[in-house]
């Protein structure tokens, strides 16, 4: 079996579901980084880096960043 | 709210909830605006704005014309203050403790500071434009703004005002307090309900 650290792992599980299925989205504060401010995006990739990089692969419609308003965006998980 | 809530309860206390601007989009913090002010509550609440919710800057999450305008939506007075200049914020805070101890309730104080070091020590604060950092150090230091009004307006004059930096600037000072924190006794096990209930 590979060995890669937790982080590693769950970023290549995001990628691949998210390769899979176009209606897969992330969402979470900080999971890009930089929404509103004028530096570097995608420098953070969340507060422990396990979603860098899938800004660059899939946008920011399916990687999307949001306010720190956990009661609200559990809501907005859905299928149509 | 519970320490505004027993302050409400037999004494001239205020109490004091500090947040920061990464709170602004939090429900909780609305619950208890609301209920700060249908309870007429002794509470000042105070945003304590840096720009930026870690990576977020607050120019993107927060809807609508800003935090002065939510508070005051729950006909609770609310000023936005300077933070860099100290002595705006202290006539703010004068002013709220004032109504909260006169039974006018609560208020809110959203005080815009800079910010000097990253969320956290991994903070790469990559997301910064770049030079953000020194010209906020350069025109936003509340240090030097007040040294600069305590000069002009003839308080103190500079040499006084070195004197007490330097004083204050002792790497002594800082050890001495480590080691007195260090040889300090054990908090008493009576204590941890201290400022949660009503205590004369």
């Amino acid at each position: 079996m590979e060995r890669k650290t937790f982080v590693s792992a769950i970023n290549d599980g995001l990628r691949m579901e998210m390769r899979r299925d176009p209606t897969v989205v992330v969402m979470g504060e900080d999971i890009a980084g930089g929404m509103g401010a004028k530096g570097e995006q995608d420098a953070w990739g969340g507060a422990f880096a396990v979603t860098k990089g899938l800004l660059g692969e899939f946008g920011r419609r399916r990687v999307i960043d949001t306010p720190i308003s956990e009661t609200g965006y559990l809501g907005m998980v859905g299928e149509q | 709210m519970g320490t505004a809530t027993a302050s409400d309860l037999g004494t001239d206390s205020v109490a004091v909830a500090m947040s920061g601007d990464c709170a602004a989009n939090q429900g909780a913090l609305y619950g208890s605006m609301n209920l700060a002010r249908i309870f007429n509550l002794p509470v000042v609440l105070v945003t304590e704005d840096n720009g930026y919710a870690e990576t977020t800057a607050n120019s993107w999450p927060i809807a609508g014309p800003g935090m002065v305008s939510r508070a005051q939506s729950f006909g609770i007075p609310a000023v936005g203050v300077d933070g860099a200049d100290v002595f705006a914020v202290e006539a703010a805070a004068r002013h709220a403790i004032g109504r909260a101890r006169s039974g006018e309730g609560p208020s809110h104080i959203v005080i815009d500071v800079p910010m000097f070091c990253g969320h956290d020590e991994g903070d790469t604060e990559t997301c910064r434009p770049r030079g953000e950092v020194a010209q906020q150090r350069r025109d936003h230091d509340c240090l030097k703004i007040c040294r600069a009004r305590v000069a002009a307006a003839g308080w103190l004059d500079a040499q006084a005002i070195d004197q007490v930096e330097a004083e204050v600037e002792v790497e002594e000072w800082v050890e001495a307090a480590f080691e007195r924190t260090r040889n300090a006794p054990e908090p008493d096990l009576a204590t941890p309900t201290t400022n949660v209930f009503v205590s004369q």
